[in-house]
């Protein structure tokens, strides 16, 4: 290879339960507009039946397993790490929960949170005694 | 200015600095194993996995978020150049506040040399979820053959 010096391949068995899945972090672009955040994340090889996208109170987690497909032959290089891809975000704001978008796209993962109309600020009325 | 000095009149290495030496340098092997073993590889945008055999070589590229029609695949000899732009960037909305960037954005390029020469018409590549995978086969005049070996009946001795 040319830049990287080869790297030691685990000769781990492919019987390997889930739980035992080496944990991928997907990189990960976060934006913010007005009314919506923004998230792209980079899940190549994520497979999109395994895709999981959850929303517990402010925390969004990502989660999909990750597995190339087989190829004959002796496994010479690598710096593609096979496993499972996972990620939460903590969220700045109230998100309107009915209307999360998740697109897969190339294995880049699209995330639109729009935010709550009602996350707007509050007027707290002061009752004077 | 450096003056060298003839290889004979050094002072030879005497005494315990031999034995000190070898334990320093197989304390730094032991440093770089414990390294590579702990710190992931950082790699580029681009990550590339190669598997060989007689036959074929397969190169996977994690090539998230890359439009097909920006990613440009060479083949030459016994090595594979891929360019391409990302730039899904771009589809972000004009204004919104960027909270968070840890993804390579633009243009890249990988070069990778394949361990024997590769049939440039034959190489077949396909786009899934991401990943490019080509299959980059040997020409067939380069694939190592099988020699048949004959076992002669020994001469007989004098």
């Amino acid at each position: 290879m040319s830049e990287q010096s080869p790297t030691r391949v685990s000769s781990r068995a492919k019987t390997e339960s889930a739980a035992d899945l080496p944990q991928l972090t997907p990189q990960a672009d976060v934006f913010a507009s007005g009314d919506a955040i923004v998230m792209l994340l980079d899940m190549p090889g994520a497979d999109p039946d395994g895709l999981s996208v959850t929303l517990d109170r402010r925390q969004v987690t990502i989660a999909a397993p990750m597995g190339l497909s087989p190829a004959a032959g002796t496994l010479v290089h690598r710096e593609i790490q096979e496993g499972r891809y996972r990620r939460a975000f903590a969220l700045p704001d109230d998100v309107d929960e009915e209307h999360i978008a998740a697109a897969l796209t190339d294995g880049t993962l699209r995330l639109t949170l729009p935010k709550s109309k009602q996350a707007g600020a509050k007027k707290i009325p002061v009752n004077l005694q | 200015m450096l003056i060298p000095v003839p290889v004979e009149s050094r002072p030879p290495v005497e005494g315990r600095w031999p034995m000190l030496l070898r334990d320093l340098s197989r304390a730094q092997g032991d440093a770089n194993r414990f390294l590579h073993a702990t710190v992931p590889l950082q790699v580029e945008f681009g990550a590339i996995n190669l598997w060989t055999s007689a036959e074929r070589a397969v190169l996977s590229a994690a090539l998230p978020g890359v439009d097909a029609d920006e990613l440009d695949v060479s083949v030459q000899r016994a090595t594979v150049v891929l360019r391409g732009r990302r730039r899904d960037r771009e589809t972000i909305e004009e204004g919104a506040t960027l909270l968070r960037a840890e993804r390579a954005h633009g243009p890249f390029m990988r070069s990778v040399s394949l361990p024997f020469r590769v049939d440039s018409d034959k190489v077949e590549a396909r786009f899934e979820l991401g990943v490019l995978t080509l299959e980059l086969p040997r020409p067939a005049e380069d694939t190592p053959r099988q020699i048949k070996i004959t076992r002669s009946q020994r001469s007989p001795s004098k």
